[in-house]
C-alpha cells in the first residue's frame, strides 16, 4: 500500500482554517528562523479517511479477536467505558 | 456488563482441564496466612444503566464554556473531526503493541509515516516509533548524550519547562550525571553563563524552543558554543506547531530533537495521555531509546514494516539495554499522524501563523492599557506579562469563566506577579478583549 506521503496532491488540504481576525502585524519573527520549507503531505479530508480506513483493515486489534501477546496486553474493555471516556463534557 | 465472562460451568470445564477441584487450589503455593481470606471492600459493579446514570450526574458538575488562556505545557488546538473518527476505529484502539508484524501492518505503516513527519519537521535523520511524554524524552536524551560523549555532565538551561528539569533529574537519578542550570536574561538562555558554565565534560545542553516563556532562542550562537566544546545540542520542542513557521532544530545543528506532541491531534485531558517525541541524526541511531519502525520487503518482494532496533529490556539484556522505562504512544502518535496528515503543508503554516498574530495582538493590547511585558525578545505563542497581583487577577478571571495564564512565581522567585499567557487559533477577537477588559479592571 501507498504511503500517504505518496497520496500527496499539490494544493490539497484536508482541513479548512478562519481568517485571522486580528490586525496583521509583519516581521514577528527574525526572517533567518523562519521556515521555508515543510514537506507534509497535502491531501484532502476523504483521502485522509479511506487511507487510514485501508490501515485499519491491516491491522488485529481485541475486537478482532484473541491477542495473546505480552503481559501488559490491552484487554477487552465494555464500550460503555470508551463511549464515557471519549464524552466531551467530561474531558 | 462483567469484564471477565465465564460461567460456573465454564469454571469447572476448565478446572477439570488442569486436573485441579476448586479455584483455590490454584493458589496453594502461597502462605495461608497471607491469603486474603474475605472480598475486598470494593462496592459491588454497576449496571450499564447505572453507570450512565452516575456519569450523567458526574458530568453535569463539570463547569463548562470557557475562555483558555493556559498553555505552559498543555496547549488547546483545533483537531479536524477525522482524526477522532479514525483513531476511534476499534481495529486501531485495541490493537497491542505491534511485535507480530504479520498482524499489524496496518499501524506498522502509521507509525512509519509518524516518523516521517518527524523527521521533517524537527530536521532530523530519524525518529523512533513514540515514547511516553515530552519531559520523558528530554531525560532520554541526558542518557544518549552521555553514552555518546563519555561524558557526564548536564547542562540545563532555566528557560526549560520548570516541571520538565524536575522529571529529568529524577529519571537520570541514577546515572551519575552532574545538572548545572543556565540562568536566562530577557527571556533567554544567558550566553555569557553558558560558555563559563560549559566545560570538556559537557555531554549536553538542554535548550527548549520555543522556551517556557514562549521566547525564541537563537539556536545559531548558541550552537557554535555548544559543537566548540564538543558537547551535543538537545533541543526540546514543547509547542510543536511552532515548526510550522520555525525553521527545524536540525537546521541549527541540533543532535538530538525531543518534545511533546500533544498539540497534534491529541486534547487537553486531565494530564495525559502525551506523546513523547524523540528524533536523532542517523550516526546516533543506535543510541536512540524505544524503537523504530523500519521498512522492508517479503520473501515475495512486497514491501513490509516491521520494529526495528528494540533495544529495551525485553530483548537484550537489561544494562545493554538503551531504556528500561519507555515505551510507545501509539495510539497518540496515530492522532498526530492523521491531525498533521489533514492539516498538511499549509495547515500546520496558516496553524502557526494563527497563533503568533493572535498572541501578539493579546500582547499590544495589554500594552495598550498599561501592562508590561516581562521580556522583550520575540516570541511565538506565550509571553510573560508582569500584573499587579496574579493571584488575585486569576481568581477574578476565573470567576469570569476564563482560564488565565500560569503564576510564575510560584516557579521563579525573580518572576512573582508575572502571569504566562497562552494564544492559539481557538482564541477569538472577542474572547481576547473580553479577558483584556477583566485584566484591566481588576489589575
Amino acid at each position: 500500500m501507498q504511503l500517504i506521503f505518496e497520496k500527496s496532491v499539490r494544493g490539497r488540504i484536508g482541513a479548512s482554517l478562519p481568517e485571522s481576525d486580528v490586525p496583521e502585524r509583519r516581521n514577528l519573527i527574525d526572517k533567518e528562523l523562519v521556515r521555508e520549507e515543510l514537506e507534509l503531505p497535502e491531501v484532502s479530508e476523504v483521502d485522509v479517511v479511506r487511507h487510514y480506513t485501508a490501515l485499519s483493515q491491516r491491522n488485529f486489534g481485541v475486537d478482532n479477536g484473541f491477542y495473546p501477546l505480552g503481559s501488559c496486553t490491552m484487554k477487552y474493555n465494555p464500550k460503555i467505558k470508551a463511549i464515557i471516556n471519549s464524552k466531551v463534557s467530561l474531558r | 456488563m462483567d469484564f471477565i465472562p465465564n460461567t460456573d460451568e465454564g469454571r469447572k470445564l476448565m478446572l477439570r482441564d488442569i486436573n485441579i477441584e476448586k479455584i483455590s487450589d490454584l493458589f496453594k503455593d502461597i502462605p495461608d496466612k497471607l491469603l486474603l481470606k474475605e472480598n475486598l471492600k470494593i462496592p459491588k459493579g454497576l449496571s450499564e444503566i447505572e453507570i450512565k446514570d452516575l456519569m450523567k450526574k458526574i458530568s453535569e458538575k463539570k463547569r463548562i464554556n470557557f475562555s483558555y488562556f493556559l498553555g505552559a505545557g498543555a496547549y488547546k488546538h483545533f483537531i479536524p473531526s477525522v482524526v477522532n473518527h479514525i483513531i476511534s476505529r476499534s481495529e486501531f484502539y485495541t490493537s497491542y503493541t505491534p511485535y507480530q508484524a504479520e498482524i499489524s501492518q496496518g499501524l506498522l505503516q502509521a507509525i512509519y509515516e509518524y516518523q516521517t513527519m518527524i523527521c521533517e519537521l524537527t530536521g532530523m535523520d530519524v525518529a523512533n516509533a513514540s515514547m511516553y511524554d515530552g519531559a520523558s524524552a528530554l531525560a532520554e536524551s541526558c542518557i544518549m548524550a552521555a553514552n555518546i560523549t563519555k561524558r557526564n555532565q548536564i547542562l540545563i538551561s532555566k528557560t526549560i519547562h520548570p516541571n520538565y528539569r524536575q522529571v529529568v533529574k529524577t529519571y537520570c537519578k541514577a546515572h551519575d550525571f552532574s545538572f548545572d542550570e543556565i540562568n536566562f536574561e530577557d527571556g533567554l538562555t544567558a550566553i555569557n553563563e553558558l560558555k563559563e558554565k560549559i566545560s570538556e565534560n559537557t555531554a549536553a545542553l538542554l535548550i527548549q524552543n520555543p522556551n517556557f516563556f514562549g521566547c525564541i532562542e537563537d539556536l545559531r550562537k548558541i550552537e557554535e558554543i555548544v559543537h566548540n566544546n564538543g558537547a551535543l545540542l538537545n533541543v526540546c520542542v514543547v509547542e510543536p506547531t511552532s515548526l510550522g513557521i520555525l525553521n527545524s532544530p536540525g537546521s541549527f545543528k541540533a543532535d538530538i530533537v525531543t518534545g511533546e506532541g500533544q498539540s497534534f491531534g491529541n486534547p487537553v485531558n486531565f494530564g495525559g495521555p502525551y506523546l513523547g517525541i524523540i528524533a536523532t541524526k542517523q550516526e546516533y541511531v543506535r543510541q536512540i531509546p524505544g524503537r523504530i519502525v523500519g521498512a522492508t520487503v517479503d520473501r515475495g518482494g512486497k514491501k513490509g514494516y516491521v520494529l526495528n532496533l528494540q533495544t529495551r529490556e525485553q530483548h537484550i539484556r537489561r544494562e545493554k539495554a538503551t531504556s528500561n522505562i519507555c515505551s510507545n504512544e501509539a495510539l497518540c502518535a496515530l492522532a498526530a499522524t492523521i491531525h498533521l496528515a489533514t492539516l498538511g503543508k499549509s495547515g500546520l503554516k496558516k496553524v502557526a501563523e494563527l497563533c503568533l498574530q493572535k498572541a501578539h495582538y493579546l500582547a499590544d493590547e495589554f500594552v495598550k492599557a498599561g501592562l508590561e511585558m516581562e521580556f522583550k525578545s520575540d516570541f511565538y505563542n506565550e509571553f510573560v506579562v508582569q500584573v499587579n497581583n496574579a493571584k488575585k487577577v486569576n481568581s477574578e478571571l476565573l470567576n469570569d469563566r476564563i482560564v488565565s495564564g500560569l503564576e510564575l512565581g510560584k516557579y521563579y522567585s525573580e518572576l512573582e506577579n508575572c502571569l504566562l499567557f497562552c494564544v492559539t487559533e481557538l482564541n477569538t477577537r472577542e474572547e481576547i478583549d473580553r479577558l483584556v477588559e477583566v485584566v484591566k479592571e481588576c489589575n
